[in-house]
């Protein structure tokens, strides 16, 4: 790359950060690098990383962006790490629109992941990190066999959304974790003055406490199994990691792979939001940013980022914050306009309030998709999308509309942003019936598991947990099939089999599965409130 | 900067072949490929290289869309815009078909088949130059001047012809005048790319079937598999390949390649009729010298009273044969594996000529063997 050029694009970024910085936006510093093709599809096959772990799946990602690129043309348009600084990319065959256009984007981004409380808990050395874990990667396959290690992490792999992302805090290494667990200081009553804790907390009520906390603890380690947990836990790398019957460097492995979910999951868990203000303010500043001579360009290419219409999260995103912002700006918001129901006044209804800027940045701070959806995915942003739920019938082979109702289309919607749009899976116990045997839950909303997969997956676990492993899911068994000929003759309405929850018990244990129905009353625990499932009653039957 | 993501692709690579080889049969017999169109790679189903997870069923989960529709419509996901489930696919998603470069997928098949590579028949070879610049050579064009390397014979003629008088310079190197270096017309090197001798690489396909009533359906669908198959192996071997179609019943007729497969006459079989067109097509318009011939001819057996025997045989044994790399004749007849007429009257009188293959395809099932049957000849 030319000096002159280079000079040329650190100018634009300067002048894109002065832009952003005035917008309002407040981002760390950010590197970009400039890549050609090639290592674009490289970094992009690492999630942005110059540096991962060893493993094939990364090489079919590589192989995926290398055949895009060749026989389509497509490129990785943006790519940008939750890093301080910030790491971003810029292909060097792009036009200085297109750099323009880039580098406002992630400017975007980077003030979100500054701001959003989702990320405040990410470690923003990532890039040291992921260094380090390719190294101990490479160690141990120099030690133990690339394939040894490679399998090992196929397996791990399988669960690696398997956390609580929820969870504040990282637990990092088990080891230490054991340790701060030992030494836990017994809660006080918090005093506003300092003086008042020796009254307020006497010490030897303090002594007390304490020597009654490490008495029970005891009693609870000799009574009880510790992997015999009080309440189901979905962090299963955790579980694992520290009771499963691994080697060192596996647990060393799990670890390692539970630290890059807890750093990627709030991407997942905001990446509606994320995508869409990263657009929302390449939109608005490019109006500035961008010569005239080059905004048809510019359009051309944000339209291409957001083809698919709503169920692209860029689109979807950059349509909710447009809306919040001019409903804040015309005062639509709070108790009189809730309960206004007429159409009329509704569509003029305008305070000048002007608060849309402020409740932006407000929302930016405190929203995950999920609460961003369930908030301010508004009726008249339903209607204006023309939206409606499907789903698929066995009889027919096809999917179908089921409904165009608000409700059932929000409520579908956010079941694809609920728990990152995957199952709720829970560890319960390690030591069900009492024989080291492990029980996973699977917390039932109306959807079921791909058996099938699920099956794959828990021989996985069995070969990290090292002793039978059993999942606790309901299924739908088919109770009664529709007349065969009704469906031929009324497309329109089609007619889907009865069916009814049944509860099983699927048990492997190393060599074969075993499948057990559960009665209503055992899998009480595991039948959440929620359905999402749409289909119809009158299909029924 | 590369290794460690090319040793990763390596491995994938590695796992995708292993898979692809272990369900080509699988591939072969069903249209999961055949039916994809155009372009140089295609998607392969290959569910266990998917790390699996806990998921939910995709059926069960149905989803949103946008748009026109009744309630009770039926939709077709594909044609819908971002139908799929966006969330949850964070980083490091998980990709449910593997694509694979045609290219890729034909040395997987010529591998697992056993198939030797094709001997380009005849002396017609063509001298190419290379592209990649392999070799260094004392002359060329200007464009292709190594700067340094000539630089450096010029230095090192300078060197020697120095003389031998002058003190050693190392030691004062820096002080000592410096030395003006000239290459002169010996001392230029240019790059070069070595010519190659290749195969003159033309090839003809001829593609043949009785389009007569009871060959339509199942029977079609196992000669268009065979064929694409066929098809890949030989385009990847040679650089120029023409397809020629023909569909007899009593006629025969050149069709293109929709209509090969599409077409469904009523006549009686006249086999001969297509051999007939088949040889005036290669006389006509596709001069031996040039071309590497292949025609596949796929019947159920059956053939008019005296036409193999008295038609086919003399005209393959004096014309056809002569012209072609390889003749192959496939008998389609579903569950069953016995020989028809036309079949046996080939395989008597002409098995003194070894361009000549047969294979009998009784069902899907036999696709594989079939194409081992065609290839293997290497011809």
């Amino acid at each position: 790359m030319k000096k002159a050029k280079l000079k040329e694009l650190d100018k634009m970024r300067e002048e894109a950060r002065r832009l952003a910085v005035e917008a309002g936006l407040d981002p760390w510093p950010v590197t970009f690098g400039v890549v050609n093709y090639d290592e674009l599809n490289e970094v992009s096959s690492y999630d942005g990383f110059p540096e991962r772990y060893s493993h094939w799946h990364f090489g079919m990602s590589y192989d995926y962006f290398r055949k895009r690129s060749a026989y389509s043309g497509w490129w990785t348009y943006e790519l940008v790490i939750n890093t301080n600084p910030a790491i971003a990319y810029l292909r060097d065959s792009n036009s200085p629109i297109e750099n323009k256009g880039v580098m406002v984007h992630v400017y975007g981004h980077v003030d979100f992941f500054k701001n959003n409380r989702w990320f405040s808990k990410t470690p923003k050395d990532m890039v040291k990190l992921m260094h380090n874990h390719a190294i101990v990667t490479e160690e141990y396959m120099n030690k133990h066999g690339v394939a040894e290690v490679e399998s090992f992490i196929d397996r791990a792999l399988s669960i690696e959304y398997n956390i609580d992302q929820y969870s504040q805090f990282i637990k990092r290494r088990w080891q230490t974790e054991e340790a701060e667990e030992n030494h836990r200081e017994p809660s006080k009553i918090p005093v506003k003055r300092e003086y008042m804790d020796r009254f307020v907390n006497p010490p030897n009520w303090v002594e007390q406490r304490k020597s009654k906390i490490k008495e029970t603890k005891d009693k609870h380690k000799h009574l009880h199994d510790q992997t015999d947990l009080p309440k189901p836990h979905k962090d299963l790398i955790w579980f694992l990691m520290r009771y499963g019957r691994l080697e060192d460097w596996q647990r060393d492995i799990l670890s390692m792979l539970r630290e890059e979910s807890y750093y990627f999951v709030p991407q997942i868990m905001t990446k509606v939001m994320n995508e869409g203000w990263a657009m929302y303010w390449q939109s608005k500043i490019m109006a500035e940013f961008a010569h005239p001579n080059e905004f048809l360009d510019h359009a051309d290419m944000v339209s291409k980022v957001l083809a698919g219409g709503v169920v692209n999260p860029y689109a979807l995103g950059k349509l909710i914050w447009e809306d919040i912002k001019e409903r804040w700006d015309k005062g639509r918001f709070g108790r009189e306009w809730e309960l206004c129901n007429d159409k009329e006044k509704r569509e003029k209804w305008d305070t000048k309030a002007n608060l849309g800027t402020e409740k932006i940045f407000e929302v930016r701070r405190n929203y995950n998709d999920l609460t961003f959806i369930a908030e301010f995915f508004t009726e008249e942003l339903y209607e204006k999308l023309k939206l409606f739920t499907y789903e698929y019938l066995p009889e027919t082979g096809a999917y179908h509309i089921t409904s165009r109702d608000f409700a059932d289309v929000k409520q579908k919607l956010l079941f694809q942003y609920t728990n990152l749009g995957k199952p709720t899976m829970k560890v319960a116990t390690g030591n069900y019936g009492n024989k080291s045997e492990l029980l996973l839950l699977h917390e039932y909303n109306g959807i079921g598991l791909n058996l099938e997969e699920a099956k794959e997956t828990l021989k996985h676990v069995f070969h990290m947990w090292g002793r039978p492993v059993n999942l606790k899911t309901i299924i739908r068994r088919k109770v009664k099939d529709p007349d065969p000929t009704r469906n031929r003759i009324h497309p329109e309405q089609p007619l889907t089999a009865v069916t009814e929850e049944q509860g099983i018990l699927i048990r492997y244990d190393g060599e074969a599965f075993k499948e057990l129905a559960l009665s209503a009353d055992e899998v009480k625990d595991i039948r959440l409130n929620e359905d999402y499932n749409t289909i119809p009653k009158e299909w029924v039957g | 900067m590369h290794k460690r993501i090319l040793k990763d692709l390596e491995r994938f690579k590695r796992i995708v072949r292993g898979e692809i080889r272990k369900n080509l049969k699988d591939l072969i017999e069903s249209d999961a490929i055949v039916g994809q169109k155009g372009g140089d790679v295609v998607k392969i189903p290959v569910k266990s290289i998917r790390i699996p997870q806990f998921r939910y069923d995709p059926r069960d989960a149905g989803g949103i869309g946008a748009g026109e529709g009744e309630i009770g419509e039926p939709i077709k996901p594909g044609d819908q815009p971002g139908l799929s489930n966006h969330a949850g696919e964070g980083p490091g998603a998980h990709f449910p078909e593997v694509e694979i470069e045609l290219r890729e997928l034909a040395e997987i098949l010529g591998e697992e088949l056993e198939l030797p590579h094709i001997q380009p028949k005849g002396e017609q070879r063509i001298i190419r130059g290379d592209d990649d610049y392999t070799d260094v050579s004392v002359q060329g064009p200007e464009s292709l001047l190594m700067k340094k390397r000539s630089f450096r014979q010029g230095l090192m003629r300078q060197m020697l012809l120095s003389d031998p008088n002058r003190p050693n310079p190392s030691p004062s190197l820096v002080d000592a005048q410096p030395m003006v270096v000239t290459p002169i017309k010996e001392d230029k090197r240019y790059l070069y790319g070595e010519p190659q001798e290749a195969p003159e690489a033309n090839c003809l396909i001829v593609f043949m079937r009785d389009a007569s009533g009871s060959m339509s359906g199942e029977k079609t669908e196992i000669i268009r598999q065979e064929n694409w198959w066929i098809d890949l192996w030989l385009r990847t071997n040679y650089e120029n390949v023409e397809r020629v179609y023909i569909i007899h019943d009593y006629e025969a007729h050149e069709v293109n390649e929709e209509e090969f497969y599409a077409l469904s006459t009523g006549g009686g079989t006249r086999i001969s009729a297509a051999y007939e067109l088949c040889d005036k097509i290669i006389d006509r318009r596709f001069p031996t010298e040039q071309w590497n011939i292949y025609p596949f001819h796929f019947s159920d057996g059956e053939n008019w009273i005296g036409d193999t025997e008295n038609v086919c045989v003399p005209l393959l044994r004096d014309r056809l044969l002569a012209k072609v790399n390889l003749f192959a004749y496939g008998q389609v007849a579903l569950g069953r594996r016995s020989p028809g007429m036309h079949l046996i009257k080939l395989k008597e009188v002409l098995t003194d000529r070894d361009n000549l293959t047969t294979s009998i395809i009784s069902g899907r099932e036999d696709i594989l063997a079939s194409i081992k049957e065609f290839l293997g000849t290497g011809r």
